[in-house]
């Protein structure tokens, strides 16, 4: 890849892969560190596919492995908890806001990352599956399961 | 209700918050420019390739440390048994500042290296 291509690449996938990252990651602190460590690592990685749609799964796959990493991270550090997403400045209603963003929070983190990929991203269940590191047939039931537990949490 | 019925209501529910939660705008970014992140990862990339040569050698040091540390444990053994008193207090406090010497130059190395 040359620097035109990663900068024709980064305009495309900036903007979803951090959105991806600031809604399932819940802390607003690390979402810029994570989707640039994410970008280095793209960058720095051997036998990169030229191909944008390829590179693209990769870059969510390197953002999901680097959130787990901020996870068990957390689990070890008892002083950062895992929080629910903070609210954004710049969206129309606060409060309307605030309670997505609470209601997102009270998943689980891969619960959060299964419903994005699935719902916002348009993942298949083997995109998913490949970008969060588990069995093709375990992305059904898991999935199946953070579905129920938001469609509790809303009604 | 069915369950297919349910899982399809649930599916609906979902599908409507998740796209309104998506339409929320992201917190402001303080992402670098591609430019600046293009020529980071091309700096990383170079200090990659310097550091390939001297992998083996990194990877190596814990080894040589510890061949180094049992062979002056074993030579002090060695010495002790063969040799009178006083001069096997000698080559005990030797062997065990050697030892130290081994340990601590080690760790100030790799200190300097990172």
């Amino acid at each position: 890849m040359n620097e035109a291509s990663f900068q024709s690449f980064y305009a495309t996938t900036a903007r979803p892969l951090r959105a991806y990252v600031a809604r399932t990651l819940g802390d607003l602190g690390r979402v810029d560190d994570i989707v640039q460590e994410t970008y280095l690592r793209l960058l720095r990685a051997d036998n990169v596919p030229d191909d944008s749609v390829q590179m693209r799964k990769i870059a969510f796959r390197i953002a999901s492995n680097l959130m787990a990493d901020e996870w068990r991270r957390r689990k070890r550090s008892p002083l950062q908890t895992d929080t629910a997403p903070e609210p954004s400045d710049a969206a129309p209603d606060p409060a309307l806001r605030l309670d997505m963003m609470r209601v997102f929070g009270e998943l689980k983190p891969q619960q959060r990352q299964l419903l994005w990929l699935s719902y916002v991203e348009g993942a298949d269940h083997r995109e998913i599956a490949a970008a969060l590191g588990v069995r093709e047939g375990s992305v059904r039931v898991l999935l199946h399961r953070a579905r129920r537990k938001l469609a509790s949490l809303l009604t | 209700m069915t369950t297919e019925g349910r899982i399809d209501r649930e599916d609906a529910v979902v599908r409507q918050w998740m796209e309104a939660f998506a339409a929320v705008p992201p917190p402001e970014s303080r992402l670098p420019e591609p430019q600046l992140l293009w020529w980071k990862a091309e700096l990383l990339r170079r200090w990659d390739e310097e550091r390939k040569p001297i992998a083996p050698i990194d990877s190596a040091e814990p080894i040589t440390v510890t061949i180094g540390i049992i062979g002056a444990v074993v030579l002090m053994l060695t010495l002790w048994q063969s040799a009178p008193g006083p001069t096997a207090t000698l080559i005990f406090a030797t062997v065990v500042g050697l030892v130290a010497l081994i340990g601590v130059g080690t760790m100030v190395v790799r200190q300097l290296r990172h």
